[in-house]
């Protein structure tokens, strides 16, 4: 009864949907034999955009995008709304999962160069998808409204405000107004959950289209290059002898998307949300905004270059990493398709790869910026205050004099530790002067303090001269305690 | 895995949820004593109050002599002419993110924490010193003293010589365990209220004895605990110290 009444209604259905003419067959498309475990990134990249849509979905339930709310909503998920911790804490670590997974998908596209006649559309649209892919999490991280979300807006807008011509108008669009405020976070709601989501699903649709139409790529085989003459007839007649991709070839990215999904869940329970790491104020001073991991080599890198360069970063070079991007497919879109005929590419992966670690590891220690609160709070190292030289003989105490003790308070007083770390402890913009009085003599310190030089400014006109004698006293004796100062020269302890 | 994890959420907490202890806190609304304390005065202080370049202030003796009003006093507005900063002030115009690597002037404290971190000394810190003679006051214009306390150096010079030439040498040149007094740079950077309270409670962290210990290896036999009078004359000696403006450090 039950089982005649599905079945009809599923005939009624099928009347008018046709899923069988349509469906079915592209579900038992033949695809290349030998299409392996490599060809499975771009599903799982896909599964965890889904993951994506469902969790952002329930979070914009619960998210109030304005200013003086963002925050409390997002406390509200953290703490109170059941299980709301875990909805957040997927779609961040789905969020990076899907960020890792589509390089992935895209440098496996690319050493085996897939992106070759005829498939420099797909490719195209796929760096489509990255540019999405990368403004969602860019906007995301807005969307946070903590201390961070100001390196996001901050970067956006000086990105938008060196476009030429109408660069003023582009940020008065983004940030809705000339600074960031109240409608900023608007905009970027409304970019976030409705309009680079909709572009990026309606280029998904194109990319799978293209995909269907194109078919998967054959895995290449070396010393067998792409001829545009010959070689959809080729690919068809490999089709001949190939395996209908439901189930065949299905069950692979199946199985690889299951366990994408486990790695997300398990490291979102096991990790938790990431922020709000700060309260939302701009006007606090003592906050350190920095982006996600992702963007970490951008922060890196514009910390390191040399202010002129900005502009070059900002704008040209977006433009150029895409542009190359856009361009590769018809660069190169015959000959070799392996890895191991294409040195090139194989080596500029590589560089890429390793820039990116590199400027992500410095962005992540971010050595350059001072430690805005180790005046106040970072300690002079008790053995800098007074010591025993000699282990046998405990009783016997050195102590810094009076004017050395003023000395280190002038280092803490002048902000001197914000960049200069004691014993590893202060900020690492400049050398750390545990045992600076080995290295410069009393006169080159007074130098150094009152001319600065490199990257230190000058106190020459902030120090008193009592400030300077007395500092440079203290910095004397900073020295492994059995040797001598430089040409020792500086005064030294009682 | 998905249904094991929602009965281990019925059971337990998941590491991964956040625990609203350690949620975000403005930094202006944060008023735990030892949190504002390690946040704002430990890098001169020192940890714990001691051992840092600046004054101790976990120490009895200072914080019985020293009156609420002092502290707080001089928390907020710093000690002008000294290193002490002032701390009152949440500056709400500095807040141009670029530029804050520049200098600023203090830290940025409400009313509110600034009276925490002088209760939390006492309540932390605070107790019965370990001193039977009559306390010296904090202050020298201390309207409990009986008279104008006046110091004078020539008396001073007697009281230097009995409680702190065995260790700073006969003319503050500095000696084996006590450091050069009479130096320009030091004396043009501190308080003479510095001075006096360093000569009323020493610095028990780094070994120097206090107004009433007799510290037998430094001070005579004759070693009385200074009056009141006494500890304003030592300060009035070593103000006297003071030479107009020491020179500029060579170029
Ligand atoms: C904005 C960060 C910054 C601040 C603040 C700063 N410095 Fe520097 N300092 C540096 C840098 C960077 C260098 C390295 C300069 C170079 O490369 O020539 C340096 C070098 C030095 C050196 C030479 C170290 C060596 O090993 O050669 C001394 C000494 C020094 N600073 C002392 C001070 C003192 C004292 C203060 C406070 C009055 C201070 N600095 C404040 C950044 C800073
Ligand atoms: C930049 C270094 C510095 C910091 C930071 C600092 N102080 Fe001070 N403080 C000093 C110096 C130096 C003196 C002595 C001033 C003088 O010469 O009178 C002092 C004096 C004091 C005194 C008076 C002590 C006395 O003997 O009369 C108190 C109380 C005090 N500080 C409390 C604090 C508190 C509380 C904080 C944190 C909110 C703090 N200080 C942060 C340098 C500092
Ligand atoms: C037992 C030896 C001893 C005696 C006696 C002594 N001092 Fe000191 N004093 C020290 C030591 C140790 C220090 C720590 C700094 C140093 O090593 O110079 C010190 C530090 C000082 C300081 C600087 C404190 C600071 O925090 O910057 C002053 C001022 C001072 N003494 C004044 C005096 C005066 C005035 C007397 C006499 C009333 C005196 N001392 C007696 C040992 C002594």
């Amino acid at each position: 009864m039950m089982r005649r009444w599905l079945w009809s209604t599923g005939a009624w259905l099928e009347h008018r949907l046709g899923l069988k003419d349509s469906v079915w067959p592209m579900m038992r498309h033949p695809v290349p034999r030998g299409a392996n475990w490599w060809y499975v990134f771009g599903s799982a990249t896909m599964t965890l955009l889904i993951i994506q849509i469902v969790t952002g979905i329930c979070l914009a339930l619960v998210y109030v995008p304005s200013p003086d709310q963002a925050f409390e909503s997002l406390e509200y998920l953290n703490y109170h709304q059941y299980m709301g911790w875990f909805l957040r804490a997927l779609h961040y670590w789905a969020a990076t999962g899907m960020v890792c997974m589509l390089f992935v998908h895209l440098t496996q596209v690319f050493l085996f160069g897939a992106f070759k006649y005829p498939r420099e559309l797909t490719w195209i649209v796929g760096v489509g998808l990255l540019a999405c892919t990368l403004f969602m999490g860019f906007s995301g991280q807005v969307l946070r409204w903590d201390q961070d979300a100001y390196w996001g807006v901050g970067v956006g807008a000086s990105m938008a405000g060196r476009v030429p011509i109408i660069g003023p108008q582009v940020v008065e669009l983004l940030l809705g107004g000339t600074q960031i405020g109240a409608p900023t976070l608007s905009r970027f709601f409304a970019l976030h959950v409705f309009v680079v989501p909709g572009l990026l699903i309606s280029l998904l649709v194109l990319h799978l289209y293209l995909v269907l139409r194109k078919g998967i790529s054959e895995p290449p085989v070396p010393g067998k290059p792409v001829d545009p003459k010959t070689y959809e007839a080729e690919y068809e007649e490999k089709l001949k002898g190939g395996e209908p991709f439901f189930p065949d070839s299905m069950w692979r990215d199946a199985i690889f998307s299951f366990l994408t999904i486990l790695v997300a869940v398990g490291v979102a329970a096991y990790l938790g949300p990431y922020g709000p790491r700060s309260v939302p104020d701009p006007t606090l001073i003592q906050a350190n905004p920095r982006p996600d991991w992702y963007f970490l080599w951008l922060f890196a890198l514009l910390a390191l270059s040399p202010p002129e360069a900005e502009t070059f970063i900002m704008l040209v070079l977006p433009v150029l990493l895409f542009g190359i991007l856009i361009v590769i497919p018809f660069v190169s879109n015959t000959g070799e398709r392996s890895w191991r005929r294409r040195p090139i590419a194989v080596l500029s992966v590589i560089s890429v790869f390793v820039t990116f670690v590199v400027l992500t590891y410095l962005g992540f220690t971010s050595p350059w910026s001072p430690e805005m609160e180790a005046w106040s709070a970072t300690t002079v190292p008790e053995n800098m205050i007074q010591w025993t030289p000699d282990l046998k003989k405990p009783e016997d105490k050195h102590t810094l004099s009076p004017v050395q003790l003023q000395g280190a308070v002038v280092l803490q007083n002048k902000n001197c530790r914000n960049c200069h770390a004691l014993d590893g402890k202060g900020g690492h913009r400049g050398p750390d002067l545990t045992d600076v009085a080995t290295r410069l003599t009393r006169d080159e310190l007074i130098r150094q303090v009152i001319q600065g030089g490199g990257n230190m400014p000058a106190y020459g006109k902030q120090l008193k001269p009592a400030e300077v004698d007395a500092l440079v006293d203290f910095l004397g004796t900073l020295r492994p305690k059995d040797q001598p100062g430089a040409r020792s020269s500086a005064s030294l302890s009682p | 895995m998905l249904l094991s994890l929602l009965t281990l959420t019925g059971c337990g907490k998941l590491p991964g949820q956040p625990n609203p202890d350690d949620r975000p806190v403005r930094p202006d609304q944060m008023t735990d004593f030892r949190t504002l304390f390690r946040e704002n005065c430990q890098g001169c202080h020192g940890a714990d109050g001691r051992m840092g370049p600046a004054p101790p202030l976990n120490d009895k003796l200072f914080l019985t002599i020293a009156p609420e009003s002092s502290l707080r006093e001089i928390i907020t507005n710093g000690r002008h002419g000294t290193l002490m900063p002032a701390f009152l002030g949440f500056d709400k115009k500095q807040a141009d993110l670029t530029n804050r690597i520049q200098q600023r002037e203090g830290g940025h404290l409400t009313d509110t924490q600034i009276d925490a971190i002088v209760k939390g000394m006492r309540a932390e810190w605070g107790g019965k010193p370990d001193v039977s003679a009559p306390l010296p006051s904090y202050l020298a214009d201390d309207p409990k003293a009986k008279g104008a306390l006046v110091g004078d150096k020539d008396n001073g010079a007697d009281v230097y010589m009995m409680a702190c030439a065995g260790c700073h040498g006969d003319n503050g040149e500095g000696g084996k365990r006590g450091g050069k007094l009479n130096d320009p740079a030091f004396l043009a950077l501190v308080s003479d209220q510095l001075l006096r309270r360093i000569v009323i409670t020493g610095r028990a962290d780094l070994g120097m004895p206090n107004f009433a210990d007799p510290a037998p290896a430094a001070r005579p036999k004759s070693f009385a605990p200074m009056t009141n009078q006494d500890v304003a004359d030592v300060v009035a000696l070593l103000a006297s110290w003071r030479k107009p403006a020491p020179p500029a450090p060579a170029k």
